[in-house]
């Protein structure tokens, strides 16, 4: 059963991609303020939902689950280490699509905006924490490490989040989830931007489970060899 | 219309490249891991 929905996670995200991508092009109406730049709202808001949100709350909550004694396992830090750089992938996608639309209705490609600042920091710290990762050390010391860096990295999510309505900035507030919970978009657009938010949300689920497996595969091989090592190292009549 | 052309070719093609390096890494440690268990 597991193995059938993995299986077909990734045929059902990309039908739903191209679903979300023929709707968003093709069907849905142009708005009357923005015109057809509106159409880029079916894939930038999706894009920073699933890194903001889904990835780096994953990255946080896997790391946590590491570092607490009781849910110690390589597990978390595998999946930590999956969701960030899918996270990072998607974070700096969520950077360009909104520079061009930046550009069309602020007329700049970038601007030092409070939201905008804020997610192009939290993008570079965590290729940090990627960078991070490469350091030569003990699995365990370099999950530890890892593990405090995602979580210090992670507490730039809420101040994205509240920017907006923190400080004064260009970037708009939330259209479906404002302060009275009463959605500003409407018919076919509002089921195509949440169509957007299911399409990548699967697209992520399934690259993490891709990047998990490689990962998992990757360190078997390092337990493999310490083993060897260890059963020679035993065979020498070294007490260990 | 052509910025938002360019938004949509830009996350298409990235999501693609991303998915099949994804794809290309998971079966060359498949491949590594056969091998050394033999």
């Amino acid at each position: 059963m597991r193995r059938t929905v993995l299986r077909l996670l990734g045929p059902i995200a990309l039908v739903l991609v191209i679903a979300d991508v023929i709707m968003g092009l093709f069907v849905t109406p142009p708005d009357v303020v923005q015109g057809e730049i509106v159409r880029l709202v079916y894939i930038h808001p999706a894009l920073a939902w699933v890194a903001l949100y889904v990835a780096f709350g994953m990255a946080a909550l896997c790391s946590v689950l590491y570092l607490w004694p009781r849910t110690r396992s390589m597990t978390f830090d595998y999946l930590a280490a999956a969701a960030v750089e899918v996270g990072v992938v998607f974070t700096i996608l969520t950077l360009i699509t909104g520079s061009i639309w930046g550009r069309t209705t602020w007329g700049v490609w970038w601007t030092w905006d409070a939201r905008l600042t804020s997610t192009a920091l939290l993008a570079v710290m965590f290729m940090g924490y990627l960078a991070l990762r490469r350091v030569p050390a003990d699995p365990h010391v370099r999950a530890r490490r890892c593990a405090v860096v995602a979580l210090f990295a992670a507490v730039d999510v809420p101040i994205v989040h509240f920017s907006v309505i923190w400080w004064q900035t260009l970037h708009q507030g939330a259209t479906v989830l404002n302060s009275n919970l009463s959605p500003t978009i409407h018919g076919s657009m509002a089921w195509t931007l949440l169509l957007s938010f299911v399409a990548f949300t699967a697209a992520y689920a399934w690259m993490v489970i891709a990047r998990y497996r490689i990962e998992v595969i990757r360190h078997s091989g390092d337990t493999q060899e310490l083993d060897a090592a260890v059963e020679a190292r035993k065979a020498e009549g070294v007490a260990l | 219309m052509s910025y938002v052309i360019a938004g949509y070719t830009i996350t298409l093609v990235t999501l693609g490249a991303y998915t099949l390096s994804l794809i290309v890494r998971l079966r060359k440690m498949r491949a590594l891991g056969r091998k050394n268990k033999s």
